[in-house]
């Protein structure tokens, strides 16, 4: 052997014990991560075992160790609800989160401010309003959508209140996450609403017609019915549509069979579809002529409609099931298979013994 | 003693229905895809060859093979078709607990849930499955 080739030999084994080396190592450190991951989880699942979180075994805790729990319990916070959510809660309370998260509702960073919106509502401290309310005027959209669910979390009637005024102005928030938000709170009076349906603004107008229509209830009917007539703006008019759908009363009926020949697309769209929720015997005549209309889209909802009629539009759906050379016989038929397995899905099966 | 499968993809989420299982005498078996709990479901796991859940709890979401797959799978074949399912996900709509029923799911928990009352519905599934043989 060369000299030279020698030397080649020694660097390509030097080389390779490098490489070996620095593969175990990163295996090692691999590995040592998952046994660190599954020593703290099991510190912080002990902690839910006892009413209050055990500062004795926290205490034992490195730093490091205690930021990596601290982390753990903010993950899992929102997908828990009851006495384990509530322990870590207060686990992360004590340990001084709530008190950062405050802190970090000013940062000038958006992604800082969105996390800590989102941690304050999963926490639930009530202190915690007066911190989320002017984030809903944020020039960040999502920082403003951010406090507007962390609000609802919270379930403070205040916060309501900011939601209802925050869906107008230089930064507005949608309507729908400020709905979704303010039907989380309770022990909110509803009767707030009712001088918002002839607010000046569109969107609050929207946001009230929208809540009342959410609760279902009956004695709404002839304000719903009033704005479906009288408001000037579609958007409004769609959601008393989408509410009197969920009022489930035959004096509905009527005005939204009204809506279907004339109209903007998507008051007849949700006026097709709420007769549909209402099962309305008498729609389906016009919700046949619907049927024959350009729109594939509005085709759709229409069959979707007449699907949820007993038993006159069930009729009518075999009917055009079976009349090939009819525009909504493929839509018919896939909506008829569709209704036999919501059938299947609601009859109680039972679990069969091996 | 009963084997209960937990299916979900978050391992912290997994683990902590693990330990709560475990806590409540439970054995367990746990899978983090939809893959490998279908055939873990059919006594193939990775970490007990043999061993067949009593029950699964499946989630939703999970990448290549969603939950709702896995339990179509499950009822589709005659060895799983009869091992109680229950979904735990956060997918909350009307449609969505209906289509989760349709494909065979005895029971239907959306998140954020409650482990303590996660363990009691494993209880009581059990329990008729139980009571019927």
């Amino acid at each position: 052997m060369t000299p030279f080739g020698g030397g080649a030999a020694v660097a390509c084994g030097l080389f390779c014990a490098l490489a070996v080396w620095a593969v175990a190592g990163r295996g090692g450190r691999h590995r040592r991560r998952l046994e660190r991951d599954d020593t703290i989880r099991s510190v912080l699942f002990r902690t839910l075992e006892g009413p209050n979180p055990s500062p004795d075994i926290l205490g034992e805790l490195r730093r490091s160790d205690a930021r990596l729990l601290e982390a753990k319990a903010r993950a899992l916070l929102p997908a828990l609800r009851g006495t384990d959510r509530e322990t870590l809660a207060r686990l992360l309370e004590e340990r001084g989160a709530t008190r950062t998260a405050r802190q970090r509702c000013h940062s000038r960073r958006t992604n800082v401010r969105v996390t800590a919106c989102q941690l304050l509502g999963d926490i639930g401290s009530s202190f915690a309003v007066l911190d989320l309310v002017p984030l809903l005027d944020d020039h960040r959209p999502a920082v403003r959508v951010a406090a507007a669910r962390a609000l609802g979390r919270l379930g403070q009637p205040a916060g309501a209140t900011a939601l209802l005024g925050a869906v107008e102005g230089r930064h507005p928030i949608p309507v729908d996450v400020a709905a979704d938000a303010i039907q989380q709170i309770r022990d909110w009076p509803l009767s707030v609403l009712h001088p918002c349906l002839t607010h000046p603004s569109e969107s609050t107008r929207a946001l009230a017609v929208e809540m009342l229509g959410r609760t279902q209830a009956l004695e709404n009917l002839t304000e719903l019915l009033d704005i479906l007539q009288n408001d000037p703006s579609t958007d409004v008019r769609v959601r008393a549509i989408r509410a009197l759908g969920r009022t489930g009363s035959p004096r509905a009926v009527e005005p939204l069979m009204e809506c279907v020949p004339s109209g903007p697309p998507a008051m007849v769209a949700e006026a097709v579809s709420a007769l549909g929720r209402l099962g309305a015997t008498a729609a389906v005549p016009t919700l046949r002529v619907t049927l024959l209309g350009p729109s594939p889209a509005l085709m759709q909802t229409a069959v979707a409609a007449l699907a949820a009629i007993e038993p006159l539009g069930v009729e009518l759906l075999h009917e055009i099931a079976a009349d090939q050379y009819h525009p909504a016989c493929t839509a018919a038929r896939a909506e008829l298979v569709r209704n036999q397995a919501r059938a299947r899905a609601t009859t109680p099966r039972a679990t069969t013994s091996r | 003693m009963k084997i209960v499968l937990v299916v979900d993809d978050d391992t912290d989420i997994r683990e902590l229905i693990v330990w709560k299982l475990t806590q409540a005498g439970y054995g367990t078996l746990s899978e983090p895809d939809g893959a490998a709990g279908l055939a873990a479901a059919a006594g193939a796991s990775s970490t007990a060859f043999g061993v067949r859940p009593d029950l699964v709890i499946l989630d939703w979401a999970m990448p290549e093979m969603s939950g709702l797959d896995v339990c179509l799978a499950l009822r589709a074949d005659p060895a799983t078709a009869g091992i109680p399912v229950i979904m735990l996900t956060a997918k909350a709509q009307e449609a969505q607990v209906e289509q989760g029923f349709a494909a065979g799911a005895d029971d239907y928990i959306v998140k954020p849930f409650s482990p303590r009352e996660l363990v009691r519905r494993v209880e009581a599934l059990l329990g008729r499955v139980e009571a019927r043989r």
